[in-house]
């Protein structure tokens, strides 16, 4: 019984560090398609002068990891033509997606800027405000790669030595 | 007609009211008139009438537009993007799918003394497109000769059916009638009302051998058109500019069949513009066909044979 119980507490403990692992992991990767998304969607209205439903449809296409349903969300609010406040719409696409992001509320925050001035005056607004959103968010996956690479071992490892520590106090 | 396409530009609570709108009514409006802080108004061929949550109504009891409705609308047709639809709010109208045009007015914001954009729109004219299958069945034996298409001019004023007429002889040709043809037509439709494309794809039916140069400039078009799609019949709608004329031009001097629209009464209208004037001297147009609205819209005046003296032949 007692060996049962120690198996269960090392193999949940190193779950737990290879989940939290995963989860760093996973939101490097979003970041990445997050800046894929918006590159895309600046490109379609820099050169093609694209709408930003047809633009944004776009990213959808070209992006992966739960990063594609927030750009099909926000297409699908526009084109409802229910609501003429495309921040909140916008709120509302990452509030629905958020199940399927690994982001962190810093990366939320930056995401949530978009929808200020998102469809608003001309394209060189537009430009400017994707630009900004892309810096910000190449900023983050900066950190945030940096941080996983120095960092993946280590919450693997604490997982395996939190589970043995705690079996070695229970013994 | 699909109305829906404007319903759809419209914010939830006027859909409402155009939802609940006759039938009849909705099959018969030309214009819808939406101006800030007055009523909506909707124009038939031969009546007006206004517009509340009842459905159609007596003007006096129609809604009155608000700032927000008249924002929202913009949102709508531009798909939340306005920085699309710059060039065409500079031109003072934006065309939606189904090829319905929404004509703006507001405060112009000028740069270089040329209008850079407009604000503050405080008005539209939402002008129904519609598809009349046949309606130019009448006037196509007139314009065809010898398997080839005679170089056409229709001449008709504003609300008298041009385009409407110009979409259905595209159609005819393009399909082939009565033996004659069928055309490769190629079409330069710089405002989206021809076609009525939505991603480039034509919505209206234009025939099968249609090829649709979609939002882009006349001149551009008729030069991009005759490089790389050797049709057989150039349409565009209305011409009147000299640049306009220089490429028909060009055209008709590498034999492609033109078929094109200007605005006017009557012939005589056409002399008095300078460049189309010399055209018709010079005895580049073969037919014009001169169109009405009385006593219905696409009503044809006359059909007269440019080469023999303006002699009426239908």
């Amino acid at each position: 019984m007692q060996l049962v119980g120690i198996g269960l507490i090392m193999s949940s403990c190193t779950l737990a560090g290879f989940a939290y692992d995963g989860y760093e992991g996973k939101r490097v990767k979003q970041l990445e398609q997050l800046l894929m998304g918006f590159e895309v969607i600046r490109a379609e209205i820099d050169y093609q002068l694209t709408p930003l439903g047809e633009a944004l449809e776009r990213a959808s296409e070209m992006t992966n990891d739960g990063v594609n349903e927030l750009f099909a969300n926000f297409a699908e609010k526009l084109a409802q033509n229910n609501d003429i406040d495309t921040k909140r719409m916008w709120y509302c696409a990452i509030d629905d997606s958020k199940r399927k992001l690994s982001l962190k509320d810093e990366d939320y925050k930056v995401l949530e800027t978009f929808g200020t001035t998102v469809g608003m005056l001309d394209k060189e607004m537009q430009k400017k405000n994707i630009d900004w959103v892309l810096s910000r968010l190449a900023q983050k996956k900066d950190v945030a790669q940096a941080m996983y690479e120095r960092k993946s071992k280590l919450y693997r490892g604490l997982g395996v030595l939190v589970g043995l520590s705690i079996s070695i106090v229970l013994i | 007609m699909d109305f829906s396409t404007i319903e759809n530009v419209m914010p939830a609570h006027i859909k409402g009211m155009l939802s609940k709108t006759k039938p009849s009514l909705l099959s018969e409006i030309e214009e819808i008139r939406i101006r800030v802080g007055r009523p909506i108004i909707i124009e038939t061929h031969s009546a007006q009438c206004g517009l509340n949550r009842d459905g159609d109504c007596d003007i006096q009891k129609s809604y009155i537009v608000t700032k927000q409705d008249i924002d929202g609308i913009l949102k709508f047709v531009s798909g939340f993007s306005l920085y699309a639809l710059e060039d065409e709010l500079r031109q003072g109208y934006i065309t939606i799918a189904g090829g319905h045009r929404v004509g703006v007015v507001g405060k112009t914001v000028i740069e270089n003394r040329c209008v850079k954009t407009l604000r503050d729109v405080s008005g539209m004219n939402i002008r129904v497109a519609r598809e009349v299958i046949g309606c130019s069945d009448k006037i196509i034996p007139y314009i065809l000769r010898n398997q080839r298409l005679c170089h056409t001019l229709i001449v008709s004023p504003p609300k008298c059916g041009k385009t409407t007429v110009l979409r259905d002889m595209i159609r005819n040709l393009s399909t082939g009638f009565h033996g004659q043809g069928p055309f490769n037509v190629g079409v330069v439709d710089e405002r989206s009302e021809i076609a009525g494309c939505y991603r480039g794809v034509p919505q209206n039916n234009v025939g099968i051998r249609t090829d649709v140069l979609d939002a882009c400039p006349k001149v551009e078009g008729i030069y991009m058109l005759l490089r790389s799609m050797a049709p057989q019949v150039l349409a565009v709608d209305e011409i009147g500019k000299k640049a306009d004329y220089e490429a028909l031009e060009e055209a008709l001097a590498v034999g492609v069949s033109i078929l094109c629209t200007v605005h006017g009464q009557d012939v005589e209208d056409c002399y008095k513009k300078p460049v189309l004037k010399d055209m018709l001297d010079k005895g580049l147009f073969e037919r014009v066909v001169v169109l009405s609205n009385r006593p219905m819209v696409g009503t044809v005046r006359g059909i007269f044979d440019a080469t023999n003296n303006f002699k009426i032949i239908a």
